[in-house]
């Protein structure tokens, strides 16, 4: 299969990732070289089942909820780009009215 | 022996036991010794002296009763760095965590601390385990070296290439797709990919977390053993460990009576010399008494493909947490949006991209069926091939890579050339299954590697095979390291 350049742009969207012209220039091309090699996976599929649990992970089991200690906040915060009044600072989301 | 860097790591741990030589000694012939090679070589991205030396000196306080109960007493370590750590830098070998500090520690780590080892540094990668060269590492590739112009594998390409030039005892690795056993073959050392769950995940850097599994890169079969033995155990902080005590530690080496799969024919692509070499491991084994039995490998190409479908699928997902807000690299924008793309486009690194682009389009509406939900079906059908396999062999004898170490650089512009190094390991990663590649000689100066595996848990009879091949192998000698790197 081959990806538009509006293919690689969507993606990039979903992937939130900016790409320069010459990166999107470049994903279509390098995107479109893999995914040719993926056609074998249809090779006899009408005869495969999906793999409806995890078969290696079959044996994964939740643990009991229990009340635990964690990091201390602040340790955590310290690791943060941009923090204050002890939370992590983000640009706005919400304009005003 | 000519000096304490070429004791094996069941030797070193004698030695340092026995009083023969002491932590600091050990250690520091290490630090001196990475302090001579490592800006050649690149291997290390952070040289932990400082905590090194404290703990080598620490250890030696320690009672003989103390010191005995302590299965890596004295043992200088190199751990991969997407294994967190408590101290030093974590940074997978990404821009985007430049500078992090983990807060805590990986069970692995935690465990070879607990038993007496001793954490040399943290060892070049590809970013975020993403390669098959160490190339794709953001602070510059390691070098192979036993040939500085060439690759030394990847992802985990400086555990093995600490390990082989003697800049570490034993390396912790990981391995999603073939990143312990394919480095460890082109670096001329063990590497062991453990049964899913064997060992825990807590605290390594999730690439594709239904694939990665931590393991061994060590100088001999038994070092690998050993190390399986301490790492290895349940751990209620990973959701997918197994309630299974670890391996046993010394198994024989006899392969008498074993019925062992070889390749039925062999695939275009495949350099003779590594043909060459999975022979006459074959022949020697066949001396040895086991019996050969051809088998069809569960379609390798096929297998390749579902892998580089769900393991960039899953990377998508997993390093979506790198947006810029709690920790790492951020790029301030206008907008909560544009900060993550911004972030993300300024810390990830060309092969990153790649597969987080693959992976969010095999997950995308109108492609999922056609790509995620078909290499889903193709890796039950790969699972139950090697049911149907284990069932008719003990173990399985096939190539680690198709070739030999490639030359730096030689790859880099075809990302399918560099995906085609994991042909034979990705499969075993699909299913869950242990394998472990073994080095068996030299071939014009480079290593040839042959690789075992076997069913679930099977790691003790894996072991015995290496074992077995390890005494038919020449010895591997320590490569004669080059100043100025690359030719």
């Amino acid at each position: 299969m081959r990806l538009s350049h509006q293919d690689v742009e969507h993606v990039a969207r979903l992937a939130r990732l900016r790409l320069t012209p010459q990166e999107r220039e470049r994903m279509v091309e390098v995107l479109s070289s893999v995914l040719a090699h993926m056609e074998v996976l249809g090779d006899g599929v009408s005869s495969e089942r999906p793999l409806s649990t995890d078969r290696v992970n079959a044996f994964s089991g939740l643990r009991e909820d229990r009340p635990s200690r964690t990091e201390a906040p602040e340790r955590l915060l310290a690791l943060g780009p941009n923090t204050r009044a002890g939370q992590f600072s983000v640009p706005r989301i919400v304009q005003d009215a | 022996m000519s000096g304490p860097l070429d004791l094996s790591l069941t030797e070193a741990v004698g030695a340092t036991k026995s009083g023969g030589i002491s932590t600091s000694e050990l250690v520091r012939a290490y630090l001196a010794r990475i302090a001579r090679w490592n800006d050649t070589y690149h291997v290390f991205l952070d040289v932990l002296e400082e905590s090194a030396t404290r703990r080598a000196r620490e250890l030696e306080q320690l009672s003989a009763e103390e010191r005995e109960a302590l299965p890596l007493y004295g043992a200088p370590i190199a751990i991969k760095d997407n294994l967190v750590l408590d101290r030093g830098s974590t940074t997978a070998g990404s821009r985007i965590l430049e500078g992090y500090h983990a807060p805590y520690a990986a069970t692995v780590v935690e465990r070879l601390e607990r038993a007496g080892a001793v954490v040399l540094g943290k060892a070049n990668l590809d970013e975020f385990a993403m390669g098959s060269s160490t190339e794709h590492s953001a602070y510059g590739p390691t070098l192979n070296p036993w040939d500085p112009a060439r690759v030394p594998g990847g992802s985990s390409g400086g555990s093995a290439a600490a390990v082989a030039a003697r800049l570490g005892l034993a390396a912790l690795g990981s391995d999603t797709g073939g990143s312990i056993r394919q480095p460890a073959a082109y670096c001329g050392v063990v590497g062991l990919l453990p049964t899913y769950g064997r060992v825990s995940r807590y605290g390594l850097i999730a690439f594709a977390s239904s694939l990665d599994q931590v393991g061994p890169i060590t100088r001999t079969v038994d070092d690998a053993a050993a190390l399986l033995a301490v790492i290895a155990g349940f751990d209620p902080r990973d959701q997918t460990s197994l309630h299974e005590p670890p391996p046993a530690v010394f198994p024989e080496a006899s392969v008498k009576g074993l019925r062992l799969g070889v390749l039925s024919s062999y695939p275009d692509g495949m350099d003779p010399v590594v043909r060459a070499a999975l022979e006459q491991t074959m022949r020697a084994l066949q001396d040895a008494g086991a019996h050969l039995v051809p088998v069809e490998l569960p379609e390798p190409t096929r297998a390749l493909a579902a892998y580089y479908v769900i393991a960039p699928a899953e990377a998508s997902s997993n390093l979506s947490r790198y947006d810029g807000v709690r920790y790492g690299l951020r790029k301030d924008a206008e907008g909560l949006y544009a900060l993550y793309d911004e972030t993300r486009a300024a810390g990830f690194g060309t092969e990153v991209k790649n597969r987080v682009m693959l992976g969010t389009f095999a997950l995308s509406a109108g492609y999922y069926d056609a790509y995620y939900g078909r290499a889903m079906a193709v890796r039950k059908t790969i699972a139950e091939g090697y049911d149907r396999i284990f069932g008719q062999v003990d173990a399985l004898l096939c190539p680690t890579t198709p070739d030999l170490p490639f030359r730096l650089g030689e790859r880099l512009a075809d990302p399918w050339r560099m995906y085609l190094s994991d042909l034979y390991t990705v499969s075993f990663n699909l299913a869950g299954l242990p394998a472990l590649s073994v080095p068996t000689g030299l071939h014009s100066g480079l290593p040839t590697a042959v690789q075992v595996a076997g069913p679930r848990l099977s790691e003790t009879l894996l072991f015995r095979i290496g074992r077995a091949i390890e005494s038919v192998a020449p010895p591997m000698p320590a490569p004669d390291l080059k100043e100025g790197g690359a030719a």
